[in-house]
Formats: C-alpha cells, sequence, structure tokens
C-alpha cells in the first residue's frame, strides 16, 4: 500500500517500483502544481554499505492526460545516471559530504529531464541535475538538509525540480490489513475464523520512520491544462486532468557468466504503473497485477468489473459479520467508485462546481481539478470531510488514502450516486486506525520530509 | 570519473548477437536481415552495415514455424518473417 511491492513481479524489482502518487495545486504557489511519484518501497535507513539509489537502467515517467482519453498528453522523463567518483574505494563516501561536489563522496547519481507532448515534441529540460546522497548519518551527512536544499533544482523561475531520498510520508497499518483484512480499530467485530476474539486497538503504522526515493517536480498550471490555458471554471471537465507514473526497462536482458558484462538492449516496456492508490493493490486480482501494470490507463475497461463489484466490499461483510448489513444487501455496480476512480467525479454529485471527471473513458488515473485553489486549512480526509482541494481531488502528501478508500469501499460514497443507500453505522469507526500525526513535512517544495538516517533509524 | 550506469555497464559487453534459447549467432546473418532483403543473404557485412560499436543485437526466435524473429538493436525491436532463417537458427541449436 499505496502501491508498494504491490504485484508478485514488481515486488522483486524495488527500484522500478513506484509507491504513490502526489498531485496538488502547490499551496505557497498556488499558480502551479507539484507533482510526486515515489520510488523503491520501505527503505530501511540504515542501508550501508549499498545505499539506496534509483535505476540508471529505469524509465521513469510522471503522465497528464489533460483531454480524458486515459493517454498521456505531457509526459516528464526522468533518466539517472550513476557515477563512481573514486574507483578504488569500497566506500559510499570517504570522509563527511557536506556539498553536491564533496571530493568525499564517491557513488552519485545526476538526471536529465525531458517534457514531451502527444504531438511529439520533445524538450530537455535540464541534464546533470545532482541528487543529494542518502542519509547516513552524522558523520557521513552532518548537514543533510543544506544537501537537500541544494539538491532542489530550478528548471527557470516558475519550474523546479528534486530527485532523491525523502522521509515516507505515506501511513497504513499493513501488518494489520494483510493478516486478513484486520483493522485494529474494529477488529473485535472481526470474525477470527473460529481463532480466539481480538480487542480493538489502535493502529500501527508500518511504513514509520522508512525511506522512499521521489521524484517531484513543479510546474505552472498552464503547463499541463489543455491548451496551455489556466482553467477558472471548475465544474468544466477541461479543468481536470489525469495523473499517474510508469517505469519502464529496456526489453531484452541476457545475463553473461563469469561476471562478465550483461547485454540489455530494445525499446523501454512499461513495468510499473500508479495512478490512484490502491488500485492495482485492492482492485486487480493477483494473477493480474502484472499485466495491469504493463498495461496504459485507456485500457482499464477490462479492469472496471472489479470496480463496480469490489471483492473487498464483499470481503467485509464476511469478515466484519454483521457489521455492514446495507453493504451485504447492496447489489447495484459501484458507481461511486467507478466515478472516483475511473472516470472522475461529474459536476453536481457533490456539489454544483465541484468535479474531478475528465470524460466517460474508464481509466485509472488520479484526477486534479486545477480550478480549485488550495484549503486554507487541509482536511486529511479530503472530500468526503468537506474538503474539496483534497483526496479523490489530487492527493496531497498529507490526505489519509486509507481512510478515505476503506471508507469509499464500506459503502461512504454510495449515497453520492444512489440516494436511496443508507451508509452502516459501522462506517464512522471504519479505518486502519494510523493517521499522519508527526509526520515531518516541508512547508514548500519538494514538500516530503527529510529523509531518516541510518545512524538514527533503528535506534 | 567512471560512470557506472548499469545501461553503459551492460552496453560494454560489444557487440554480441544472442538468440534466446541459447544459441549464439554470428552478427552477419542477422545484420543482413536487418539490411532488407534485396541485400545478398550470404555475402558478409560491408563496412557501412556493422553495427555501432556500442550496439548489441539480440534475436529471440518467438515462433520457429512461423518464421517470427525479433531482433533488439539499440532501443529498436525490429520484427522479421524469415522461416528459412529461423529453421537455420533451430537447426543450430542441435549442432
Amino acid at each position: 500500500m499505496s502501491s508498494h511491492r504491490e504485484a508478485p513481479e514488481i515486488a522483486k524489482d524495488p527500484v522500478a517500483d513506484s509507491t504513490d502518487v502526489y498531485a496538488f495545486v502547490s499551496p505557497d504557489r498556488p499558480d502551479t502544481v507539484t507533482l510526486i511519484a515515489n520510488y523503491i518501497p520501505l527503505q530501511t535507513p540504515a542501508a550501508g554499505p549499498n545505499f539506496y539509489e534509483f535505476g540508471s537502467d529505469v524509465l521513469y515517467e510522471i503522465h497528464i492526460d489533460n483531454d480524458g482519453d486515459g493517454n498521456a498528453d505531457v509526459t516528464y522523463q526522468f533518466n539517472f545516471t550513476t557515477t563512481n567518483t573514486i574507483p578504488s574505494t569500497f566506500l559510499y563516501n570517504v570522509g563527511p559530504i557536506e556539498s553536491l561536489d564533496s571530493a568525499n563522496w564517491n557513488r552519485r547519481q545526476s538526471y536529465s529531464v525531458t517534457r514531451l507532448t502527444e504531438d511529439g515534441d520533445s524538450d530537455v529540460l535540464a541534464q546533470n541535475l545532482a541528487c543529494p546522497p542518502c542519509n547516513i548519518g552524522p558523520l557521513s551527512t552532518p548537514n543533510y538538509e543544506s544537501l537537500a536544499s541544494a539538491a532542489v533544482h530550478p528548471l527557470d523561475s516558475q519550474r523546479q525540480v528534486f530527485a532523491g531520498q525523502r522521509a515516507e510520508a505515506f501511513f497504513v497499518d499493513l501488518g494489520a490489513i494483510f493478516d486478513l483484512g484486520d483493522l485494529r480499530p474494529i477488529e473485535n467485530l472481526h470474525n477470527t475464523f473460529g481463532l480466539p476474539a481480538l480487542k480493538a486497538a489502535p493502529g500501527v503504522n508500518s511504513t514509520a520512520q522508512l525511506n522512499v526515493h521521489s521524484i517531484a517536480i513543479q510546474v505552472p498550471i498552464t503547463d499541463l491544462a489543455k491548451g496551455g490555458k489556466m482553467p477558472t471554471t471548475s465544474s468544466l471537465a477541461s479543468a481536470s486532468i489525469g495523473i499517474w507514473t510508469s517505469a519502464s526497462r529496456l526489453k531484452a536482458t541476457v545475463r553473461s557468466s563469469y561476471g562478465d558484462p550483461s547485454i540489455e538492449t530494445g525499446p523501454y516496456v512499461q513495468v510499473s504503473r500508479l495512478g490512484n492508490p490502491l488500485f492495482n493493490e485492492v482492485l486487480v486480482p493477483l494473477s493480474q497485477k502484472d499485466k495491469w501494470n504493463s498495461r496504459p490507463p485507456s485500457d482499464d475497461e477490462d479492469y472496471a468489473a472489479g470496480v463496480a463489484h469490489p471483492e473487498l466490499a464483499g470481503l467485509l461483510n464476511v469478515l466484519y459479520p454483521g457489521a455492514f448489513p446495507h453493504l451485504a444487501a447492496y447489489t447495484k455496480p459501484r458507481a461511486d467508485l467507478e466515478a472516483i476512480l475511473l472516470t472522475g467525479i461529474p459536476a453536481g454529485v457533490v456539489s454544483p462546481t465541484f468535479s474531478t471527471f475528465t470524460g466517460t473513458v474508464k481509466a485509472d488515473m488520479l484526477r486534479l481539478n486545477l480550478a480549485i485553489p488550495p484549503a486554507a486549512k487541509p482536511n486529511a480526509l479530503g472530500v468526503i470531510a468537506g474538503d474539496v482541494a483534497g483526496f479523490p481531488n489530487g492527493r496531497r502528501v498529507t490526505d489519509d488514502i486509507v481512510t478515505v478508500e476503506l471508507r469509499a469501499i464500506a459503502g461512504a460514497t454510495i449515497p453520492l450516486v444512489d440516494p436511496t443507500y443508507s451508509p452502516d453505522g459501522a462506517i464512522a469507526d471504519v479505518s486502519d486506525g494510523v493517521t499522519g500525526a508527526g509526520l515531518a513535512l516541508l512547508n514548500t517544495f519538494p514538500y516530503l520530509g527529510t529523509p531518516y538516517s541510518g545512524y538514527n533509524v533503528p535506534a | 570519473m567512471e560512470p557506472v550506469s548499469r545501461r553503459t555497464f551492460f552496453k560494454r559487453a560489444g557487440a554480441v548477437a544472442v538468440v534466446a534459447g541459447g544459441v549464439a549467432v554470428a552478427p552477419a546473418s542477422l545484420g543482413t536481415a536487418l539490411a532488407g532483403a534485396s541485400e545478398p543473404k550470404d555475402s558478409p557485412l560491408a563496412a557501412h552495415e556493422e553495427l555501432a560499436h556500442s550496439d548489441n543485437l539480440v534475436a529471440h526466435v518467438k515462433n520457429a514455424r512461423s518464421g517470427e524473429i525479433s531482433l533488439f538493436v539499440g532501443q529498436r525491436e525490429v520484427i522479421i518473417h524469415d522461416r528459412t532463417m529461423a529453421a537455420r537458427l533451430v537447426r543450430a541449436t542441435r549442432k
């Protein structure tokens, strides 16, 4: 979760495994959008001697669909290069790394940023941009914040980019949820399969004090909007865009014997994809997850049945017998989930002016209405709590998407499309019991916090 | 500095042609196929036809009966249909 190790094959290839996508109108620069794609899940900060890094054989991309067809109209590509500056040493660094050009830093990465459009335009926005090192500890990276700050690269007066290690901001009780759907706050209601009953308990954040690798780019809204025009009417489909990330590898690999170099060639093929959090994780059958990862959003009609009749909704009735009688009796296709995840929510459903609708093509994309300004006081539950600047209108780093999606699947959003339905009383307690309280985030780009150092974590 | 991008690391193998299934094939024959049907099939490569030094060529016989072969070179995939070549490659595996 939200897409950490979500499919069997990509779980074995963490360098190419997308974990989260965030997209939001930047709170401190509301004429811009911030796009963040995270990779390399569940990093233990104490990771020496070989610290985490992007794949220089992986093509990372962030895609934007601004005409609702589930295909990219704008794509940002990120290509990484890894360099050993001191080939004779076995060490990542031979002294304190006090700057991004430190002579003490052996293994480092740089990257290029290219913007492509559906028309075939390809614009290299920057090359040889330095990544920061991983956060090692007080001797190797004594002033980590300054290193990370130096790795925020302005592309021009309006655009900036960062790629490197960050503190994990996603929070979830993985340990309980994947123990047969146990939600600790209501585990006293779990059927426990005849095993001893459980007592309700607070959630445990399984991703606490872990790191990820983030690719973050902040661009003017007009870089992403259809026709390059600033949308002003939030109810129009043209105000909303779809966002997803992908990672691709070269198609042919031949491994060599006796340490000889292997061969990697051919075109890039997609091995990882992520738009809405939890989509592949929860709504796509295990046998199809890696295939889904290889396909574009425009193919997602093939997966729409899993949204209209989500397996998890049926499981809730089995795992928590008697807790969700209204949900158990509801047999109609889940038009609410189709709207949230596959088409966007049309105007008039939540309010006359709120929309994330991009069109009738069913495509898993994180949708963002570019005409809705940032919230002055964000609510982590986003739209279902009345904060229309939060998930599923884009996704901010503070949004509690696990609780929102669990409650949506449990029926909380059915009344949006079917006023005759009344959510079950247990809805208010549906949660993994974990919140983002205490996350060390930044108020400015790239917003995700300083990664935990290996010296300090685990303590 | 010593760039160690995996991509460049992989490319240091030089020009090597491999057929999925474990048979190595001289680049010349596949290079000729890439060059087009009008080229003499058994003549050596002319200088201007040779692979770039950094390029590898990998062939994957996807369907020996129909002769469908995928050729991977640089960042391209070229699909050819040549039942004679596929047959020669299959027979080569039995030597």
